[in-house]
């Protein structure tokens, strides 16, 4: 099976980077997002299989895109974990309302990172859905041929 | 999925590797050998008597489109290309190569060949341990078609040649999960050395990703004539050896002192350009204290010393790195004695206080001057302190490239900071 997909919605592109280190060890494909409008670009391209989100971001903030993404019924089983720099009860029943799965506050370990993350891939709704794209890219391949 | 059926199993003293192998290929078996001893287990898959692969506790073998790429057959954008082929999965590297006509067939299959004929030739002098053979209808076959299946009896021959040879040459001194990189400041002429073929190709996989027994594969040398050219470059202090439980421990570190000071640094709201600055100077000020507590676990020169007096630390920070803050505080004489350095910290608390004595414009320029030593300190820390623990490793590599990251974040608060004083000074 190919390897998992996570998107990372964030723009510092230290966060990025270091979440990028952190889970390609892990053998997971990173994909990157630096504000609201090229992560929902992101996220119909690539198919991600999770999304780390960042709460404030340029141009559409992650309780917006969470709430976009929500709304779409392919993706209402995919794992959204918030990532933000407020520890606040507020904040995190914000996101919980507008859908996100779980919620990180930064500066977060990379080790706990990667351990969530790797937790919520081996469930067999994302399992499932890595089978559906390898099957999609399959298929498109052998279009192609 | 087929559920195993366990036909065979026993002790190591009782049956040996060699005996059971011809055993199994007589009666023309399908399924999965393991053979365990100690803590190291291999596994062999069969398939109608012949072996079609063998997998080895701990040990991964080495993408070989990187090796290719490091022995110079290939180049950087070639590699890359193969690589995006192969999914940037290192068990489908030979058959992207050999379908790309990187190399022949027979070259892929002496690759498989060599990565089962080594591990059975340490396990075929196993005294102690145990067996099982589970028959599977379908064994695993991971490099794919090209693969011929092998003769037992002719892995059987390969690896009793090759374990008289290891044993005639003596036990290995190095550990098999050693990996050798370079040493950061080689300054002669590698050519003038009279190094080998083989020492060659040993240096130029040592760059911190492979280890002993990759590198045999990659260069399909046996592991004591690797550990013998390894030897050879560490006399000639070409190469090092690292501890890769250290280098996690160590890149652990740095990230989660680049991920707090990033932090640090995006707590800011609707504030004035003097309070922006203070920011700036605390962020980096926390980031500098990071990385000299940092270095005092991870210095080379402080390694595999023991618990050392706090002194003896306090001492070599202020040796290496007080020196060049003094240096850089020429520059802006303003800073002397309120930046400084004590006790193997960097003290810069006084700068918060500033506005107690100085307003203004020259409370401005306090600032400003601030930040700017701030920076360049913290720049020239990281740099010195990356070069001496990674060296021109992956590692040092990728950490310059997130604390480039990193750096781009500070210089981006720091423009607007920067235009402002040479607006105000104009």
């Amino acid at each position: 099976m190919s390897e998992p997909v996570v998107l990372v919605v964030d723009d510092s592109p230290t966060v990025r980077k270091i979440v990028q280190l952190t889970l390609q060890r892990e053998r997971i494909r990173v994909v990157t997002a630096g504000d609201g409008l090229t992560a929902l670009a992101a996220v119909a391209d690539e198919q991600p299989d999770l999304i780390l989100l960042d709460i404030m971001l340029p141009r559409m903030d992650g309780y917006n895109i969470c709430q976009v993404i929500r709304k779409n019924m392919a993706y209402r089983d995919l794992p959204i974990i918030m990532l933000s720099g407020k520890d606040g009860l507020f904040d995190k029943m914000r996101g919980k309302l507008v859908g996100s799965t779980e919620y990180m506050t930064k500066p977060f370990d990379s080790v706990e990172l990667a351990q969530t993350v790797k937790r919520y891939l081996e469930s067999p709704a994302v399992r499932e859905r890595a089978a559906r794209r390898e099957m999609r890219m399959q298929g498109r391949l052998r279009r192609q041929v | 999925m087929e559920q195993p059926v366990r036909i065979l199993d026993g002790d190591l003293e009782t049956l040996g590797l060699q005996a059971t192998l011809k055993m199994l290929s007589l009666g023309g078996k399908t399924g999965i050998l393991r053979v365990s001893s100690g803590s190291e287990t291999l596994q062999i898959a069969l398939k109608d008597g012949h072996i079609v692969a063998l997998e080895e506790s701990g040990v991964t073998q080495p993408d070989m489109i990187e090796v290719f790429r490091l022995l110079m057959h290939l180049t950087r954008q070639e590699a890359t290309l193969l690589k995006q082929q192969a999914d940037r999965n290192p068990a489908n590297s030979l058959r992207v190569m050999v379908e790309n006509k990187v190399i022949a067939p027979d070259i892929a299959q002496r690759y498989v060949e060599f990565a089962i004929i080594q591990p059975i030739s340490r396990a075929i002098r196993w005294e102690r341990g145990r067996f099982e053979f589970n028959h599977y209808a379908v064994p695993i076959q991971p490099h794919g078609a090209f693969v011929r299946p092998l003769s037992v009896d002719h892995i059987l021959l390969e690896a009793l040649r090759i374990a008289d040879e290891n044993a005639y040459a003596g036990p290995i001194r190095l550990s098999r999960q050693a990996v050798a990189r370079w040493m950061p400041h080689f300054s002669g002429n590698v050519r003038e050395l009279g190094l080998s073929q083989d020492e060659v190709n040993v240096l130029c996989l040592a760059n911190g990703q492979f280890t002993l027994t990759a590198m045999s594969y990659a260069l399909l040398l046996p592991e004591v004539t690797v550990a013998a050219s390894i030897e050879k470059l560490l006399q000639l202090h070409l190469i090092e050896l690292v501890d890769e439980h250290l280098e996690g421990e160590l890149e652990q570190s740095l990230m989660a002192l680049i991920m707090r000071s990033q932090y640090q640094l995006a707590q800011k709201g609707r504030v004035s350009t003097e309070q922006r600055m203070l920011t700036l100077v605390r962020a980096m000020g926390i980031c500098i204290n990071g990385l000299l507590t940092h270095h005092r676990e991870f210095a080379r020169t402080l390694r595999g010393r023991g618990q050392l007096p706090e002194s003896e630390v306090n001492r070599y920070l202020e040796q290496r790195f007080g020196s060049v803050l003094t240096e850089m505080q020429l520059q802006c004489p303003r800073m002397d004695e309120i930046i400084r350095f004590e006790h193997g910290t960097l003290v810069y608390h006084e700068v918060e206080i500033l506005d107690r004595v100085v307003k203004g414009q020259e409370l401005l320029e306090c600032y400003h001057d601030a930040v700017w030593l701030v920076y360049h300190f913290m720049y020239h820390l990281f740099s010195a302190i990356i070069e001496d623990e990674t060296g021109s490793s992956r590692l040092g590599r990728q950490l310059e490239d997130l604390w480039k990251s990193f750096l781009d974040e500070i210089e981006g608060e720091m423009r607007p900071i920067i235009s402002n004083h040479a607006a105000l000074r104009a």
